[in-house]
């Protein structure tokens, strides 16, 4: 059977158009030999036995790994949990996959030429495509480790590669202390564009006091929190949805904003930003156009239910619209194409959405098309000003 | 009217797949079970180069909880959100108002496969 590709006709790069310097916030770099990719990064004996790598090379070796040269005892490297359910058609797009092999995304200077390039973007925020499961790791001391060396890795392979990549700092949602650690050390690195507490399921949504050592870390170096799907549905953490367990990858995929409506409510009413004033929090790939119900419900419940949290000096929506960020992937699409804009507008997306690409994944827009019928007026906001002030680019 | 030469017609062979360029225009010919189908290679959806993506069989409808599976490689699935156009007629599978374009595919008496695209389209 042959196949001959290649003479694509693409859609035109938008150099000059309204994309041109545009801040992606959400890029997913992934690894080309799975968790092997970290092995350089992995300094304690310990953390490598435990994590199957005592083979592997050591130190900033990275480029060296382009080959599967680590020899392993069978079986006994670990396995980074990803999504329990299976998309049927994989999970990234085809024509990602850089022109020497690999998964799509695992190539750094094809992502620059094809992605970063093709769109004329002024940076994008990395979040790991391989650690979007940390959080259903079960051994804390062990998500932290591979949390440390994915930072290291995307510092070295990527930032390395091209200033406009920036690091989504992973840190274990298991174990908060730890996580500060992490926090901690790279704080003032000027790479580091966001803290990243991969999604998770462990009984305490991101309001919980659970967490707040991982704010107070964040907000120690001005940087705002993100979290992003995948780790509900991953490794140990099983069951994402309220009502009972999806069946099926569609189900899954479909219903991954309803786990991200609950984050939000738990934020606002546990009075998170009344505590953290000034804490910046970005629900990525969590949806948007929820948002007029949800909001409009908070406030309305609040005004009847404040004995609850007095705590709470103003509604709800309040704090939503500014503390908390949305992105833009995947765009809706109404059956009226002319009705993003009302949407958009019920949601007050000029204040709170940010553009998002999520390249390499299947369910990625294309960033032209996607905000084509984005209202023009609202076009910078989404993909200049509102990630400029929440990332505190060019700062 | 305009007629794109894709190359000798012996040379296609069932399951093959070639992609040209016609004026800027790309185009995918596609062998399916030996006929020949034209089809071209942008995505009604958001403009991904949709006969860059794998051809398969397709799950057939049926009563809940049941599969059934036509192993005839007929669709074309897009390599990006995965929707599926059937090579033959264009049609998207999950929804019937949807079409990627296609062109008629002739084997002339030389031998050779062109495509013909009307102008404007
Ligand atoms: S671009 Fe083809 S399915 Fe979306």
């Amino acid at each position: 059977m042959t196949i001959d590709t290649g003479a694509g006709e693409r859609i035109a790069p938008s150099r000059s158009g309204f994309l041109s310097g545009a801040f992606d916030s959400d890029v997913h770099p992934n690894f080309r030999n799975g968790i092997r990719d970290l092995a350089p990064y992995v300094e304690s004996t310990a953390m490598r036995k435990r994590m199957g790598l005592l083979d592997a090379p050591r130190g900033s070796a990275a480029r060296v790994l382009r080959g599967d040269n680590v020899v392993q005892v069978p079986g006994a490297e670990m396995r980074l949990p990803g999504v329990n359910y299976t998309n049927p058609g994989g999970t990234m797009r085809l024509d990602a996959m850089p022109p020497d092999g690999g998964p799509p995304g695992s190539d750094p200077r094809f992502v620059v030429t094809d992605h970063l390039d093709r769109h004329g973007l002024g940076g994008a925020l990395l979040i790991g495509g391989g650690v979007l499961g940390l959080g259903g790791i079960p051994e804390p001391e062990i998500a932290a480790a591979v949390a440390s060396a994915h930072n290291l890795w995307l510092e070295d392979v990527w930032c390395r590669e091209d200033p406009r990549f920036r690091i989504a700092l992973v840190v274990p949602p298991q174990d908060p202390a730890l996580a500060a650690t992490e926090v901690h050390r790279w704080g003032r690195s000027p790479a580091v564009a966001a803290v990243y507490v991969p999604g998770t399921d462990n009984g305490m949504a991101f309001g919980h006091r659970h967490y707040y050592p991982i704010y107070e870390a964040a907000l120690e170096y001005g940087l705002p929190v993100v979290t992003h799907p995948g780790g509900e549905s991953s490794g140990t953490n099983t069951a994402m949805i309220a009502v009972g367990k999806p069946e099926y990858y569609l189900e899954f995929h479909a219903s991954i904003p309803q786990v991200y409506m609950r984050h939000l409510v738990s934020l606002v009413v546990a009075g998170v930003f009344e505590r953290f004033p000034t804490l910046r929090f970005g629900l990525i790939e969590a949806g948007w156009a929820w948002l007029p119900h949800v909001l409009w419900r908070l406030d309305k419940d609040w005004k009847g239910l404040r004995d609850e949290c007095p705590w709470l000096q103003r509604p709800p929506s309040e704090y939503v619209l500014e503390h908390v960020r949305f992105t833009t992937q995947p765009i809706y699409e109404p059956a009226d194409p002319s009705d993003l804009g009302t949407m958009m507008r019920l949601a007050r997306a000029d204040r709170c959405v940010m553009f998002s690409s999520d390249y390499p994944h299947w369910d990625a827009d294309a960033p032209e098309m996607a905000l084509r019928r984005v209202p023009r007026d609202m076009r910078r906001s989404l993909t200049h000003d509102l990630p400029s002030d929440f990332f505190r680019l060019g700062r | 009217m305009s007629e794109y030469l894709v190359g000798p017609a012996d040379e296609f062979l069932p399951g093959d797949r070639r992609i040209i360029d016609a004026d800027g225009r790309s185009i995918a010919v596609f062998n399916v079970d030996g006929v020949l189908h034209a089809l071209r290679n942008y995505c009604p959806h958001m403009g991904a180069p949709l006969c860059e993506g794998e051809t398969r069989g397709v799950m057939l409808p049926g009563s809940p909880q049941t599969f059934r599976y036509s192993e005839r490689p007929t669709v074309v699935v897009c390599p990006w959100h995965h929707w599926e156009f059937d090579i033959r007629d264009g049609r998207s599978s999950a929804d019937p108002a949807l079409h990627a374009r296609t062109y008629p595919v002739e084997v002339r008496a030389d031998a050779n496969v062109y495509v013909v695209v009307r102008s404007g389209r």
